[in-house]
């Protein structure tokens, strides 16, 4: 017959049994508990930060027909963190009568800018503000080269995209009429999830022309760009899905990313609960541990 | 043509989940669906990028000049030969495919060198402004502020910063000395250097766990998304794809487990 055990012996089994926990159990945990918050009709306050406000009054500030370079380094894999953040500054700017001038250093990012102008162009023609391709906005595609190809799109962009992404020629396009430098440009925007992105253009063209700069990058990469924003090369940025939905809340649409605000605030709980617990339970061992040996 | 783009929608969306799940399905552990979806991913994205390369860089800052430039020299137009150059910059290009023998790899040493020089060039003065020149400007700030009664700090009265300001300023100015000073590794850590060079590590830390933060609330953010995407296409005029794809990558994820799975070949 088995020896009865004791509460202490019981606490220890439990102790281990939840520091050795199959990681499995905690990943379907979180996929249950995205999946609940997407269904539940909750929402959250947001608070916008400095860098965010800053951000929108930098792009508040551009007058009708502002020449506005937005490059665009992201692709479908990054869709859930720069996609609001995308359709959010390409709305304000096309809505502010901006000339916006795309252009990528991600070869998955000329589609990503294809699929925005389709909504936002096709929004704001509901309203009635009709956009033409080639006068008020251009897709110039993807360019190869990094930060060398960064300094050259300074230099000129008529020499560096030569053809549109429809294969228009760059220099009969009426958008590319009279200017063809970053000198000329009066804000520069990128999208970026990495290497090239935010922190290549601030090197390559926001301190060398001088181009007042912001930036929308993905969380991982935003805690770069606080020095940057420091000392003015950027004149605000937005951080990840959170930035999203702070941009949201300043321009008065909340969307997608605002949505997901919810879940992944309920997600981090799960997060710093399991990050206390897990630790809580190994001190609690240690402790035993140490009174098994009579220390 | 329009029911062709309405079929080729339905098929997207179904894509999309199943794509999606089958790729979630390795947090299971790897399999054979996973695997598939896997090998399809990487050979799409090889095929992509190549296009995209050759239709956004090689095709208009090569092909569409040398071809015009022809046109132009055929017409008598001598000037044109200046647009032939690029000729040059495409054999250099060539010749860093030369590492692929092994005999002429040397070859590709000129094109490397070249692209070396160019980036070494270009990050050298743009590093140093930014990352150098513009951040110890940032650095220098007021270390006053006035206080809520209005009356100035005293030790430096014509600095208008506020006073929440002027405290963030002392943070980051300690913050950046500390650091530094533990990164200083020409003198003994002791007396000042040494306390200096600890509140340094603390800063470090300080900033590694905002990092891994920022990680965490990233990779998320990914999950909120697919899951949304997925959530999105689940419509009755699509078939409920999610929930069918859920239960073709589960009901395979069974099948495999319980009929062909060998844990000895995992661990291998």
């Amino acid at each position: 017959m088995a020896k009865p055990e004791s509460q202490s012996q019981r606490i220890e089994s439990l102790l281990r049994g939840f520091v050795g926990l199959d990681r499995r159990w905690i990943f379907l945990t979180l996929g249950s508990l995205v999946l609940l918050f997407l269904i539940l009709p909750i929402s959250m306050p947001i608070t916008v930060s400095e860098q965010a406000a800053s951000m929108h009054r930098a792009l508040s500030s551009l007058k009708p027909g502002s020449r506005v370079h937005l490059s665009i380094d992201y692709g479908p894999g990054s869709e859930a963190e720069l996609w609001p953040q995308h359709i959010a500054i390409l709305r304000q700017l096309l809505e502010q009568d901006c000339k916006v001038i795309c252009s990528s250093l991600w070869t998955d990012g000329p589609p990503m800018i294809e699929k925005a102008f389709r909504v936002v162009v096709g929004e704001l023609e509901e309203k009635g503000i009709k956009k033409v391709r080639g006068v008020d906005y251009v897709n110039l595609g993807f360019k190869a080269g990094d930060r060398v190809a960064i300094a050259k799109i300074g230099s000129s962009f008529k020499e560096t995209f030569p053809t549109d992404y429809q294969g228009n020629r760059t220099a009969e396009l009426p958008i590319m009429q009279g200017w063809d430098t970053y000198k000329d440009i009066d804000m520069l925007i990128t999208i970026a999830v990495g290497d090239p992105g935010a922190v290549e253009y601030i090197q390559q063209a926001q301190s060398r022309y001088n181009v007042p700069m912001v930036a929308g990058v993905t969380a991982v990469i935003s805690p770069q760009l606080y020095p940057y924003y420091q000392s003015r090369n950027l004149l605000g940025f937005l951080g990840g899905l959170a930035g999203a939905a702070e941009y949201e809340k300043l321009v008065g649409r909340p969307g997608y990313a605002t949505r997901g605000m919810v879940i992944q605030s309920a997600v981090h709980i799960l997060i710093v609960v399991l990050v206390l617990l897990g630790n809580l339970a190994q001190f609690l061992l240690w402790r035993m541990e140490r009174k098994k040996e009579g220390v | 043509m329009d029911s062709f783009w309405q079929i080729m929608d339905v098929v997207g969306v179904w894509l999309v989940c199943f794509f999606t799940l089958a790729v979630f399905s390795f947090l299971y552990r790897d399999n054979p669906i996973y695997k598939a979806v896997e090998h399809i991913y990487v050979g799409i994205a090889a095929g992509y990028y190549f296009y995209q390369a050759f239709r956004g860089t090689i095709y208009p800052n090569f092909v569409l000049h040398v071809v015009r430039g022809m046109d132009e020299i055929a017409k008598g137009n001598a000037a044109a030969w200046a647009t032939q150059w690029r000729w040059g910059a495409a054999v250099l290009g060539i010749l860093l495919l030369s590492r692929l023998i092994p005999s002429w790899s040397w070859l590709s040493r000129w094109p490397m060198a070249l692209v070396v020089g160019a980036f070494a060039a270009l990050n050298l003065t743009g590093f140093a402004k930014a990352n150098l020149v513009d951040q110890i400007g940032g650095t220098m700030l007021p270390l006053a502020g006035r206080l809520a009664n209005g009356s100035v700090l005293p030790w430096l009265p014509q600095a208008q910063a506020s006073a929440p300001s002027a405290f963030n300023h002392f943070v980051l100015i300690v913050g950046v000395v500390s650091v530094l000073t533990y990164f200083f590794f020409s003198t003994s850590r002791r007396g000042i250097v040494g306390r200096l060079g600890t509140l340094g590590i603390w800063f470090v830390m300080v900033t590694f766990g905002a990092t891994y933060g920022s990680i965490v609330l990233a990779r998320i953010s990914l999950l909120i998304g697919r899951a949304t995407n997925v959530m999105d296409y689940n419509l009755p005029k699509y078939g409920y794809p999610a929930y069918v794809c859920a239960i073709l990558v589960v009901g395979g994820l069974l099948i495999w487990r319980w009929k062909f799975f060998r844990p000895e070949e995992e661990e291998r």
